[in-house]
């Protein structure tokens, strides 16, 4: 074998079903290029499991040498709680879209938080349900057009582009992990994902990373507008960073008080 | 012949009308008939673009637990791209049967699997028969493979599946049953020494028996060899190590290249579109940014100097 001549590729890449199936320029290759980059630095690829979620991630179903699952739309966090109360020694990755995770799998979001389910969710934030041709989603910026906000999305009809990151950590527990990163800033996501796998595997965290994402083809943009928009226009409405869980819901002896009434 | 000692693991896979998942189902149909756990599954993928089908399919004494598996026992593959697909099934032990029309092909894509055996099934269908029973004349062979299928199963099965059929045009029978007999033949013969190209002698490990736990699975068996070949250009102070596979003409890494030096090239890449190069703008100075950035892996810088950046 010639290494240099080979890809440089995590090895935790399924090279047989490479070139993958996302579009050109999409950026779940970029986030599944850090994520694999991750899990193999910290040692984990044994006994990792990755769980995608119905929309684009579910191209990725053999994407790695990792055990996959997929589950319904909405129903990855769910899933992957499951099984790592059965098996607790497994490290798990739930991968979703935008749609999958603040729509219609918010429950689910809300249910793990509250939980603190110790699962590394990945949500790759497009700002459109991309697999069925970029509808609106909560988290489409105001006035981004859209299939189904021709004009652009109206804040007043259709409410304000949600933040994730910012929901969860607003009900996380301590020790919980949340950050929001972009395929724009590749050292920093790898980064933010590594401490989203420790969290899980040192701490017994939840931990949450939104992964802002390009969409060219539903987007209907070129290499450089499609940048652009990430870079100038989703960077500035979705902060990137790390976010400290909200401390007070959990007061000493667990569990959240209700307000006294005065 | 093949005598496996736990369930038999068959893919199949062809192009959509070569009618492999009729052969699927059939061969479910026949070792359910004779007293066997089967199931068989098919998978049709999520790409647009691939014809390609695939069937799963598993025969044997033991429960079976999940209908897809990694590694086959038995293989058949009957297309080029068919060919191409099967390649993460494939372990050291296992059979892969294809139409003999493909040997160029399996022999390059797989030179060290030693469990190979062409059938001229196309031919015989198109010489003797009819094109059409082309997937009976496999049904007939990879039956024959799997030693587990008496052949009055298999043909019950056949009559379950195309009696209707036969109904109408009675001649069709003969012609169908004399396809299956062909197929048994050619695995015989071909089982025997002449096309298969390893495992004379050893045909009673077969296929089945003990596998290692399922991480044995994970490694990278089936890449293609030849096709991960890189274009090498030296430009300032990198070297530009492009992979025309993997690279989908995005453009991302041009855009983000702070010297602006990567720029279209003339050789078409993974969707046939164009892929890129340097030596479009102000010498490279190896920063990495574009192999950062590529979504397919398809960019690796190395420092002409050797450090490492
Ligand atoms: C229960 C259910 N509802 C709706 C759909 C249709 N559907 C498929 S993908 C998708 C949106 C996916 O959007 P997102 O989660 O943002 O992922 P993306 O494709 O953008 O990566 C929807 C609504 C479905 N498959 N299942
Ligand atoms: S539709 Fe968008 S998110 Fe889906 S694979 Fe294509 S570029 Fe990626
Ligand atoms: S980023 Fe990668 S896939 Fe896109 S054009 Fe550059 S090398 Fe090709
Ligand atoms: S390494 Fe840096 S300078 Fe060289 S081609 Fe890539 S982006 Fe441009
Ligand atoms: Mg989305």
């Amino acid at each position: 074998m010639l290494p240099a001549r080979l890809p440089q590729m995590p090895e935790v890449w399924r090279l047989e079903s490479k070139p993958h199936k996302f579009c050109p320029g999409c950026g779940h290759g970029i986030v599944l290029k850090c994520l694999g980059e991750a899990v193999e630095e910290l040692g984990l690829v044994d006994r990792t499991v990755f769980a995608c979620d119905i929309g684009c991630s579910l191209l990725a179903w053999d994407f790695f040498n990792l055990d996959t699952v997929q589950t319904h739309h909405g129903r990855t966090l769910p899933v992957l709680a499951g099984l790592k109360r059965v098996r607790p020694e497994l490290v798990v990755v739930a991968y979703m879209g935008d749609g999958g995770a603040y729509a219609i799998g918010a429950q689910h979001l809300v249910a793990s938080a509250g939980r603190d389910d110790p699962v590394t969710v990945i949500v790759v934030n497009n700002t459109v349900y991309a697999m069925t041709g970029g509808q609106m989603a909560p988290t489409t910026l105001p006035e981004e057009k859209t299939e189904t906000t021709p004009y652009g999305r109206r804040v007043e009809e259709n409410g304000p582009s949600l933040r994730g990151p910012e929901l969860v950590a607003s009900i996380a527990s301590p020790g919980a992990y949340v950050a929001r990163g972009s395929v724009a800033r590749v050292r920093q996501l790898k980064g933010f994902i590594k401490k989203g796998l420790r969290a899980q595997v040192e701490g017994g965290h939840l931990a949450f990373i939104e992964a802002l994402s390009t969409c060219p083809t539903n987007w209907r943009t070129n290499a450089r507008e499609t940048w652009r928009f990430l870079e100038e226009k989703m960077h500035k409405h979705f902060p990137l960073g790390e976010y400290a869980p909200a401390q007070a819901v959990r007061e000493e002896g667990g569990g959240a008080q209700p307000p006294r009434k005065s | 012949m093949l005598n496996p000692q736990g369930n038999l693991k068959i893919v199949l896979a062809g192009e959509g009308g070569q009618g492999v998942q009729t052969v699927a189902e059939i061969m479910a149909e026949a070792a359910f008939r004779s007293g066997y756990q089967a199931l068989y599954i098919p998978s049709f993928g999520v790409e647009q673009r691939g014809g390609v089908s695939l069937a799963f399919v598993q025969v044997g004494r033991q429960p079976i637990g999940a209908p897809v598996f990694y590694t086959a026992d038995l293989v058949g593959a009957f297309s080029l791209r068919a060919v191409k697909k099967i390649g993460g099934y494939l372990g050291d032990e296992t059979w892969l049967f294809y139409d003999a029309h493909l040997e160029e092909e399996v022999k390059e894509l797989y030179p060290s699997l030693e469990r190979r055996v062409a059938i001229p099934a196309l031919e015989v269908a198109r010489e003797e028969m009819h094109p059409r029973v082309f997937n009976v004349v496999i049904l007939g062979a990879l039956g024959e493979a799997t030693g587990l299928l008496p052949r009055e199963a298999v043909t019950e099965a056949l009559e379950r599946q195309l009696g209707h059929k036969f109904a109408q045009d009675p001649s069709l029978r003969e012609m169908n049953y004399r396809a299956l007999e062909r197929g048994q033949e050619l695995c015989r013969l071909a089982l025997a020494g002449e096309g298969a190209a390893g495992g004379q002698g050893e045909v009673r490990r077969g296929p089945g028996g003990e596998r290692g736990p399922e991480k044995a699975d994970r490694g990278r068996g089936g890449l293609v060899p030849g096709s991960l070949e890189p274009i090498i250009t030296e430009d300032g102070q990198g070297r530009f190590y492009l992979y025309p596979a993997l690279c989908k003409g995005c453009g991302l890494c041009i855009e983000k290249c702070p010297v602006r030096t990567i720029g279209w090239a003339r050789q078409l890449g993974a969707l046939g579109t164009p892929v890129v190069e340097p030596g479009h703008g102000e010498p490279c100075i190896a920063c990495r940014q574009c192999q950062l950035v590529c979504p397919d892996c398809a960019i690796w810088i190395e420092r002409r100097d050797g450090d490492k950046p």
